[in-house]
């Protein structure tokens, strides 16, 4: 008698209690037959960044090696500015707390963990980072983030498009089922009055899985991609002598 | 009886707004009752940002950092091995000095390392303030070990026959305040050291952390004991304790710069 209005108070407490939707899990970015019915906006990130830049920002990416200058190839941080433009580097578990969502990247080394503080606002001293700051609130069964204090050291997309620190992420999360499958819609909008000329968006899909997230270790393939910005820096070198 | 009349009414009168002040009342409470059945019906709750203590603190109650990687008892034939070695490759070599992950025997040994402790559904998530060297641990509470090899972290990569942080899962022991997390790890590659003298250890090492949330005073720790067992490269199993601190903040981004 005693351990059913123990559990008759806590099921109405849970009731009352209202908590979050679960969408813990793992994610993937959505491929081809698992798109089916769902619009993507703005696949190609590339061409989408590059529609968007201010001239200085255009000249920086034309004189930018992308593989000299990439830091995500020899396991520095990339960002997560570029991620809706790669198939794996999006890949995350999401793992949702009472004070914050927590995005834990397939590629920890590279797109890292992702915070998103739930109670709190940006702070008025943020110092930039490769992930930036990044606060939400819950609109019904929406996850509304902003997030800003972005460093200028990473791309906006994998041919090097630069940003400036004044960049600001916008978006919108909300599960959805289709295909018989469980996804995670995301809508961005990115903007940064002095690298862009305009804002650009795009809306994405992640997969929930039924396998659980494998281990990715960047270290097993550090010293290929070393030897590659190795023969890259050298052929500059070469190149800037040849000049002189 | 006028008057008994009258308290009678007064009684009804009274009886819909204590229903409402009532329900105010669960309504505001339900957060606060809603942690405690979780509390009362699950585990522990040891979702937070800890920090290892340093080894010269002692915390009320005599708890102190015991054991370290450095002590483990190495086989002759090993620690031989490592006599004959170029000390100065052997330091270059150090996953350590080059951002790679170092494991979790050695990390968790590591003074104020700060780790963030998240369950979900069916898993535990340890994430690492120095993602470089700790990366993130993906602990199962809802099935035993895999049998045969680990899979493979991308179509175009073979199956793999161990892992870098192997395969863990966790149970909980006890219950109350004897409540005690164990987790269970095989299954590893022989890519990382066991300490920072590069001690190599072989792919049948097995590792059990037993974790245990403690009051000491009105401060939440957890009093965390990490044992080996590896016949190939061990003479003995061997277990460290360390005590971490619950941490209020957030932890902040953290990067490694190659040294090589």
């Amino acid at each position: 008698m005693k351990k059913s209005l123990f559990l008759a108070i806590c099921t109405l407490s849970a009731i009352a209690h209202a908590e979050p939707p679960d969408w813990s899990g793992y994610y993937m970015l959505a491929r081809g037959r698992d798109l089916a019915g769902l619009n993507v906006v703005n696949p190609d990130l590339n061409n989408t960044v590059k529609e968007h830049l201010q001239p200085w920002a255009k000249l920086k990416m034309e004189a930018t090696n992308g593989i000299a200058d990439d830091t995500g190839a020899v396991c520095m941080p990339s960002g997560i500015l570029r991620a809706p433009g790669t198939p794996f580097s999006g890949n995350y578990l999401f793992l949702p707390q009472p004070d914050k969502i927590i995005m834990a990247f397939w590629e920890a080394n590279t797109s890292r963990v992702r915070r998103i503080y739930l109670n709190r606002q940006h702070p008025k001293d943020l110092l930039p980072t490769w992930n930036g700051d990044s606060v939400g609130r819950w609109e019904g069964d929406t996850l509304v983030v902003d997030t800003i204090g972005f460093n200028d050291k990473s791309w906006l997309s994998a041919d090097m498009t630069p940003h400036t620190e004044e960049t600001h992420l916008s978006e919108r999360m909300r599960q959805i089922q289709q295909n018989g499958n469980t996804y995670i819609e995301l809508i961005g909008v990115v903007e940064d009055r002095h690298a862009l000329t305009s804002a650009y968006n795009y809306t994405r899909y992640y997969k929930k899985q039924t396998v659980e997230i494998p281990e990715h270790i960047c270290a097993d393939e550090i010293e290929m991609w070393k030897q590659w910005r190795n023969d890259e820096l050298k052929l500059q070198y070469q190149r800037a002598r040849e000049v002189k | 009886m006028i008057k008994l009349h009258s308290n009678h009414v007064s009684s009804r009168a009274k009886a819909p707004s204590i229903y409402l002040s009532s329900g105010l009342l669960f309504f505001l409470a339900a957060p606060f009752i809603w942690t405690t059945c979780a509390y009362a019906q699950q585990t522990p709750n040891i979702a937070g940002v800890y920090r290892s203590i340093a080894n010269n603190v002692t915390l009320p109650g005599d708890l102190k950092n015991s054991g370290s990687p450095n002590e483990i008892p190495l086989l002759p034939s090993v620690s031989a091995q490592m006599k004959t070695a170029d000390a100065d490759a052997v330091h270059k070599s150090d996953p350590w000095r080059s951002c790679q992950p170092v494991g979790q025997f050695r990390m968790m040994a590591r003074d104020g390392i700060v780790v963030e402790i998240v369950p979900v559904k069916g898993m535990l998530v340890m994430l690492y303030e120095d993602v470089a060297h700790g990366l993130m641990r993906t602990i199962y509470l809802n099935r035993g070990h895999i049998d045969g090899p680990v899979a493979a972290p991308d179509p175009n990569i073979e199956a793999s026959k161990g892992t870098w942080f192997g395969d863990q899962v966790a149970k909980w022991e006890g219950e109350g305040d004897k409540a005690t997390l164990v987790i269970d790890s095989t299954g590893f590659n022989t890519r990382t050291w066991l300490n920072d003298a590069d001690a190599p250890h072989s792919d049948a090492l097995h590792l059990v952390e037993r974790i245990r949330p403690i009051r000491v005073g009105k401060d939440q720790y957890l009093e965390y004991k990490m044992a080996a067992e590896d016949p190939a490269t061990l003479a003995k199993p061997y277990t460290y304790t360390r005590y971490f601190e619950k941490l209020d903040t957030e932890i902040a981004e953290n990067i490694c710069y190659d040294e090589q």
